[in-house]
């Protein structure tokens, strides 16, 4: 038995309709492309069947405050909350939600081609067994052909499900990454629409990072003495992503910053309080509290 | 730049230390110490835990439609 051209094509044909698959499982069909709306289709796949994921997600983060005591407490109760009615309007969430799920689907693209490398190299790396078990017994019986072919499927299906290992801890990182940035995006849209009237260079913000934060989210994030620094929220949004950069590149974002990131989202400081230790914030009065934030930017 | 001291276990050489050293900073590096870490708001941690089982149960059944082909 060798793996020939025509299964593996087979194969890689099944593996980028599985994937596209899984796109319209999570993402509104209007990501795909013709084509992949095509085989879909052919495949007897409905398109109408789909969670649109992005975009209830972006509602429930745009929707509630991190400490708000009424929001969801799961994922289907997430879908069950922004399924009513509460998807906000207009050009700046759209654009938004439209951003996120191209940023997914990039992510899902680059997961399938490794997928098919990994499966293509497997595949070679058989045949080329097979080849050196060839030459080792041409006159093979056909039982002893038949044992033969058991042994190379179970080592294939072996090698396959370590990958599965592997595959599995990128899409965590994907998943991880993508969720962090599309919290972070939602509630600073959410900051920008409730300070319309406001120069929002006088919005100033803070991050929580986690307590065992990697050297950049506490360089970003954290000013000498441990507390959360604070940013205009212009100057993060002005940064951009730090998607595709190298890590000296890296900058004080609001969405992910960095692959596995989970620091809190932008979170505004209320002019004439202060921020504490753990994040949470106390009233200070307005008189000193330029000075303040001045001192922790 | 500042100085670090290695303490070497029983076994332990000075390139395995060094190995390890390196790994760990990467890790630090690359974020990946947060890949323990949790979401502090639940109904996101709980977005993330239905990711990830979706996916895992996806690539499964490719997997099997994969050794379907091979087999037949």
């Amino acid at each position: 038995m060798i793996i020939s051209k025509d299964t593996l094509e087979r194969i890689k044909q099944l593996i980028e309709l599985k994937y596209t698959g899984l796109l319209l499982k999570l993402l509104n069909p209007e990501v795909l492309s013709s084509q992949q709306k095509k085989d879909l289709l052919d495949s007897n796949v409905s398109l109408s069947n789909y969670y649109d994921i992005i975009r209830y997600l972006y509602t429930y983060n745009f929707n509630y405050d991190i400490d708000d005591p009424t929001k969801p407490n799961s994922f289907k109760e997430i879908i069950v909350d922004a399924i009513s009615n509460r998807t906000p309007n207009g050009d700046v969430h759209t654009s938004a939600i439209s951003y996120l799920e191209q940023s997914l689907n990039t992510a899902i693209e680059k997961l399938k081609q490794v997928v098919i490398n990994n499966i293509s190299s497997i595949f070679l790396e058989a045949n080329e067994e097979y080849r050196r078990g060839i030459l080792q017994d041409l006159d093979r019986s056909e039982t002893l052909e038949s044992v033969f072919k058991e042994k190379f499927i179970n080592q294939i299906t072996k090698k396959l499900r370590e990958t599965s290992k592997e595959v599995n801890r990128d899409w965590q990182r994907v998943v991880v990454t993508e969720l962090t940035n599309l919290i972070g995006i939602a509630h600073t849209d959410k900051i920008i629409m409730d300070n319309a009237d406001t120069d929002l260079d006088t919005v100033f913000v803070y991050r929580k990072p986690m307590s065992d934060a990697c050297r950049w989210c506490k360089e970003f994030y954290l000013t000498s003495s441990d507390t959360p620094k604070l940013y205009p929220i212009t100057e993060l949004i002005g940064n951009g992503s730090n998607y595709g950069k190298k890590n000296s590149e890296w900058l004080p974002v609001v969405g992910a910053t960095h692959p596995w990131s989970r620091t809190s989202p932008p979170i505004q400081l209320k002019p004439g309080f202060k921020v504490n230790l753990d994040g949470t914030q106390s009233f200070m009065g307005l008189k000193d509290w330029l000075d303040y934030v001045k001192n922790n930017l | 730049m500042a100085n670090i001291k290695i303490f070497l276990e029983d076994g332990e050489t000075e390139l395995s230390a060094l190995l390890n050293l390196q790994k760990a900073l990467a890790m630090h590096d690359e974020g990946l110490v947060h890949d323990h870490d949790r979401y502090s708001d639940v109904a996101m941690e709980s977005t993330k835990n239905y990711l990830e089982a979706l996916y895992e149960e996806f690539f499964e059944d490719l997997l099997q439609d994969i050794l379907d082909i091979l087999r037949n």
